[in-house]
């Protein structure tokens, strides 16, 4: 019993402790600005449907309904335009970082279709041509 | 198995530290890897925990009356169920079942967030497992359940092993007794998640609804057991404490109903909240109050400082929960002032005729109500602190100030749901109000001319009958509309407009409990009450019940002694109950309890007590109370539990059946 405790009591301090000792002691990922959207977002739109029930209750006048139903629409267009302009943001950012891991060299410009400059006279080639049409030279095949 | 107990907890406060150091520097610096750890080690708290639970359950069930834990609590011919559940009963025990509570709570929240809300969760570990800390060392240092018995002998303290224990108070053995700590418990430690997440949100500065929605199920669930926990507590007092009623004001009970105030508050100015990104102070200052009154609560109930501010001191526990709940305060306060600006209003009151306001006048009151609760409760302590003498306030005191309180809050109930959220049309107003309210008064004239002559109670119940017509005619107009547009009968729609917005509609069957509780406790107006003495083949009337006494007699088995009086009960020349109204002695602690008989029916209770005999033996006395309408305030209990579980259950999504078919349609012509 005394033995099993002991082997338990340690095997649990191991366990909790463990973390600690891992290499990668990687920082987590802290809110977006896109989280605090999605709440206003969802608040909006509760409050329309709050607000087509009251008037479907006959708890406002016509006029109210319409002023606050007004002002609830401007504000959810503003919030969803905002969040998808981030969102945007976001794909550009993350279009870029995905080009930038791809690394810039010749290989990223053929493939995006770019012209060839000849390393020898500097003439302007094709992106298909494999000599150059001005001193002959002959492009490297990557 | 003692000796394994306090190894347990000594190695748990240790644990119960690192954790919460841990947790806190995961959630200065982002580090997953302390997270992690703060997360094993909220898990290996738990585990600890419940090993120290299952110790002192098998020394309960062994009988090992050499722990003073088990001598004071147990005895040998206690039914092995007591055994299990002295485990609450007593002092250091059910301190350790309150750790036991909050570690499971904090382990649960860990796994449900396992991997969401990581900003937030470092936070949320610290406040909850630093309460832990807190219990912990009262466990440890103050209420061991582990130490040995010790008896003073020729002043040297010498550990004795007593051949049997002083057993369980006999006034426990019920019941109702049974589950209604447990339960109370569980309400009062739900109280800590929507707290360490308010906390967590000030201390990260993420002050937008996100701390709410996360916490709102948890916050409804303590709000849900505490109810329940003291209506419980209401029923256990009735039937087993013999005095006729139910509820007296007692400290111990305001205990409980202070958290329930505050709470039932917040459950409604959250709503505020959610919608209109205001009331964030007074939200966040509901939730930390709830926290507070509810460590307030089990110190209140565990110090006996009420009884003398003497025990305060003596019991050792009372300073070290003062200091503990004086630097929670200082602490949510500073932090509050800290991030007074983040915490402004997103937006402001458009009209006083509103939802918004409704719910503002109801916090009012649940505030006022919790003030006057606790000064009442702490008068006696504050009057000999302040001049060496103790000055109880009685139930009268607190009728006077909660009644009209009560009442007020009933009729919101009514006039709120009519509100529209921003503002409200007058038109409609007149509309909605018109017919109840002319019912109302007609229903308060009838009651008059039959009789009825307490002002409170006429009050309470025409307000009463204008709050259930409101609830009726809304569920009735909202499914009107329903069934109109989603062509159901009106029965269907009733229930999809209900499963659609269990929030909404659930929250309303909550209010037909309160009503049905009000009209209960209404009944108090008009109870009545008589002392007889009654010898075997006796017989006497009352409250036109005729009561014969068909034998008055005793038994014995090994735990204690009864002496009853049998009774039959007739009405009109009918037998309606047998009745056994007796008092119990208990041999292990040498203490008597009552056996209450009632008979029940809903329009009244007949509760029969024996107080005693005549000299000679021969007649048994009895004390009869008749208590209108009691059976009321048991079936609203019934009520409010299926009203709370309606709200816990998500919104019910109806399918759009045609579009998902075509869907499905597509892709198969997409594939083909």
């Amino acid at each position: 019993m005394t033995t099993f405790a002991i082997i338990f009591g340690f095997g649990l301090i191991a366990w909790v402790i463990s973390p600690l000792f891992k290499k990668s002691g990687q920082v987590f990922e802290v809110h977006s600005q896109a989280a605090d959207l999605e709440d206003m977002k969802s608040r909006v739109y509760h409050n329309i449907k709050d607000l087509e029930f009251d008037y479907a209750l006959g708890r406002l006048s016509e006029q109210d309904f319409q002023t606050i139903r007004i002002a609830f629409t401007q504000e959810a267009t503003q919030v969803v335009a905002r969040l998808e302009q981030l969102q945007k943001h976001d794909l550009d950012a993350l279009i870029a970082q995905d080009l930038k891991k791809m690394g810039d060299g010749p290989a990223a410009a053929v493939a995006a279709g770019a012209p060839k400059f000849c390393m020898d006279c500097g003439h302007k080639n094709p992106a298909k041509a494999k000599f150059c049409s001005a001193c002959g030279e002959k492009f490297e095949e990557i | 198995m003692s000796e394994f107990g306090h190894i347990l907890l000594t190695f748990l406060f240790p644990l119960t530290l690192f954790t919460a150091v841990t947790a806190f520097l995961a959630g200065r610096n982002h580090r997953e890897s302390m997270y992690q750890a703060a997360r094993n080690g909220t898990y290996a708290i738990w585990i600890v925990t419940t090993l120290a639970i299952l110790a002192l359950e098998a020394l309960m069930l062994q009988g090992d009356f050499s722990n003073a834990f088990v001598y004071g609590n147990t005895n040998r011919a206690l039914p092995g169920f007591y055994k299990i559940v002295a485990l609450w009963a007593g002092h250091d025990g059910s301190l350790l079942f309150w750790t036991w509570i909050i570690t499971s709570f904090s382990a649960l929240v860990v796994y449900q967030n396992r991997n969401k809300n990581r900003e937030l969760m470092p936070y949320v570990i610290l406040t909850m497992i630093g309460t832990t800390v807190f219990f912990t060392a009262l466990n440890l240092f103050i209420a061991n359940p582990f130490d040995t018995w010790m008896q003073n002998i020729n002043g040297v303290m010498t550990p004795v092993a007593a051949a049997d224990g002083r057993g369980l108070n006999p006034l426990l053995q019920h019941p109702a007794m049974i589950i209604h700590p447990p339960i109370l418990y569980i309400g009062y430690v739900g109280t800590v998640v929507p707290f360490a997440f308010a906390i967590a949100a000030l201390l990260t500065g993420r002050l937008g609804s996100s701390w709410i929605k996360i916490t709102r199920r948890w916050a409804l669930v303590s709000w849900g057991f505490l109810s329940v926990g003291i209506l419980l507590g209401g029923k256990w007092a009735y039937v087993e404490l013999g005095w006729g009623g139910y509820w007296a004001w007692d400290p111990v009970e305001n205990a409980s109903l202070l958290p329930w105030l505050t709470s039932t508050a917040y459950v409604h100015s959250v709503m505020i909240q959610e919608r209109k990104g205001m009331l964030k102070v007074w939200n966040m200052s509901l939730v930390i109050g709830t926290y507070l009154l509810a460590i307030f609560g089990t110190f209140l109930t565990r110090s006996g400082i009420v009884s003398s501010v003497h025990a305060f001191a003596e019991s050792g526990i009372g300073p070290a929960f003062a200091a503990f709940i004086v630097f929670a305060i200082i602490t949510s306060i500073g932090l509050i002032f800290w991030r007074r600006k983040e915490l402004s209003s997103e937006e402001h009151f458009e009209s006083l005729v509103s939802r918004e306001s409704g719910f503002m006048f109801n916090n009012l009151l649940f505030v006022l109500a919790t003030i006057a609760v606790l000064w009442g409760t702490l008068f006696p302590v504050i009057s000999e602190a302040f001049t060496g003498e103790q000055i109880t306030v009685g139930p009268p005191w607190f009728n006077t100030i909660m009644i009209p309180i009560g009442l007020a809050l009933l009729l919101l109930t009514g006039v709120g749901p009519l509100l529209a959220w921003r503002r409200t049309s007058i038109e409609s107003l007149r509309k909605s109000f018109g017919y109840p309210f002319i019912a109302s008064v007609v229903v308060l004239l009838g009651m008059f001319f039959f009789g009825i002559r307490d002002g409170w109670a006429l009050g309470s119940f025409t307000i009463s009958f204008f709050v259930l017509w409101i609830i009726v005619a809304e569920f009735l107009q909202g499914a009107r509309i329903r069934s109109k547009n989603a062509q159901e009968n009106i029965l269907t729609a009733m229930a999809m407009l209900t499963m659609k917005n269990t929030r909404r509609y659930g929250g309303y069957i909550i209010h037909i409990a309160v009503v049905v509780i009000f009209m209960g406790f209404t009944g108090a107006a008009f109870n009545t009450e008589t002392r007889q003495e009654v010898a075997t083949g006796g017989s006497f009337n009352f409250a036109g019940y005729t009561f014969m006494c068909i034998e008055k007699g005793h038994s014995t088995n090994d735990n204690f002694r009864t002496d009853f009086v049998d009774l039959q009960l007739f009405k009109d020349g009918r037998k309606v109950d047998d009745l056994r109204p007796a008092k119990r002695m208990y041999f292990a602690s040498k203490q008597p309890t009552t056996e209450v008989a009632i008979y029940s029916t809903l329009r009244e209770d007949i509760y029969v007590v024996t107080v005693g005999e005549s000299e000679d033996g021969k007649m048994a006395i009895l004390q009869i109370y008749r208590n209108p309408l009691v059976m009321w305030v048991w079936l609203g209990s019934l009520i409010l539990i299926v009203g709370t579980i309606l709200v816990l259950i998500p919104n019910y999504r109806e399918k759009k059946r045609k579009p998902a078919a075509q869907q499905t349609h597509a892709r198969h012509e997409v594939h083909a």
